[in-house]
């Protein structure tokens, strides 16, 4: 029961919070402050995806990992779908796990 | 399914996408809308709405939908098949390339790419706790510094 109100609380909360901000986002910023608002979200999906990149065995940043991560870096610029950039990749890092681990 | 995102975005997320949802919709737009609001449908919008406000409506909430759907049959059969699912599928490096996905196709000019390059870079030379924070500050002074030139 107590986890059951701790996730009600959480999730109102972050709706309240989404709901609070279509008012901070709605109209008032200048153009320079949606600029910067942009460019602060692409950084943060950038960290986040890296941040979430595999590690190898005891917690190094992996080569495999950082060669998928090149491989579908590249293969998103051409335009490609999701399944074909997420599927490259894993099959990249499938590959390149025992090769350089 | 808000409440249940995998890697909630930040703040800067939070504000673009919910500009997308505040200029001249209805009021029961504006309450519905940021329910579906996570990192998918803010790069999903970003890179293909049409800009009049029907139009915006109805991408919006199809897209919105159709994640919705594919979200929750997708964690539905991953109860089911992950526990026997082979160790060998190289799976783990799935999400990170949903991310370059999100972002790379969506990128527009020079600066943006920096940013990424910035919210990257921090995510491996900072700590943790440290990274997204300070790369969404970085970020946001580079957007504000190259704002500050154009205008002038």
């Amino acid at each position: 029961m107590r986890w059951l109100t701790a996730v009600a609380i959480a999730a109102t909360a972050t709706y309240a919070l989404r709901v609070a901000s279509t008012r901070l986002g709605g109209g008032g910023l200048p153009p320079v402050a949606h600029r910067a608002l942009r460019l602060s979200a692409v950084a943060l999906l950038a960290a986040v995806g890296v941040a979430s990149l595999p590690h190898a065995a005891g917690g190094s940043f992996s080569l495999a990992a950082a060669t998928a991560l090149a491989v579908s870096v590249v293969v998103a610029r051409r335009r490609s779908s999701a399944t074909i950039v997420m599927g490259i990749g894993a099959a990249v890092y499938g590959v390149m796990v025992p090769l350089v681990g | 399914m808000g409440a249940t995102a995998s890697a909630p975005p930040g703040l800067g997320v939070r504000v673009e996408s919910q500009r997308q949802l505040a200029d001249d919709l209805p009021t029961w737009f504006r309450w519905l809308g940021p329910w579906f609001v996570v990192d998918q449908t803010y790069a999903i919008v970003e890179s293909g709405s049409p800009p009049s406000d029907d139009g915006f409506r109805e991408f919006y909430l199809g897209a919105a939908g159709l994640l919705w759907c594919t979200w929750s049959a997708s964690v539905a059969i991953g109860v089911v098949l992950g526990p026997v699912l082979p160790a060998w599928l190289p799976l783990e490096f799935v999400l990170s390339a949903m991310f370059v996905v999100l972002v790379v196709p969506g990128l527009r000019d020079g600066v943006e790419a920096a940013a990424a390059v910035v919210g990257a870079v921090s995510a491996v030379a900072l700590p943790t706790s440290m990274a997204l924070p300070v790369a969404a500050c970085v970020a946001a002074l580079i957007g504000l510094v190259i704002g500050a030139e154009d205008a002038s």
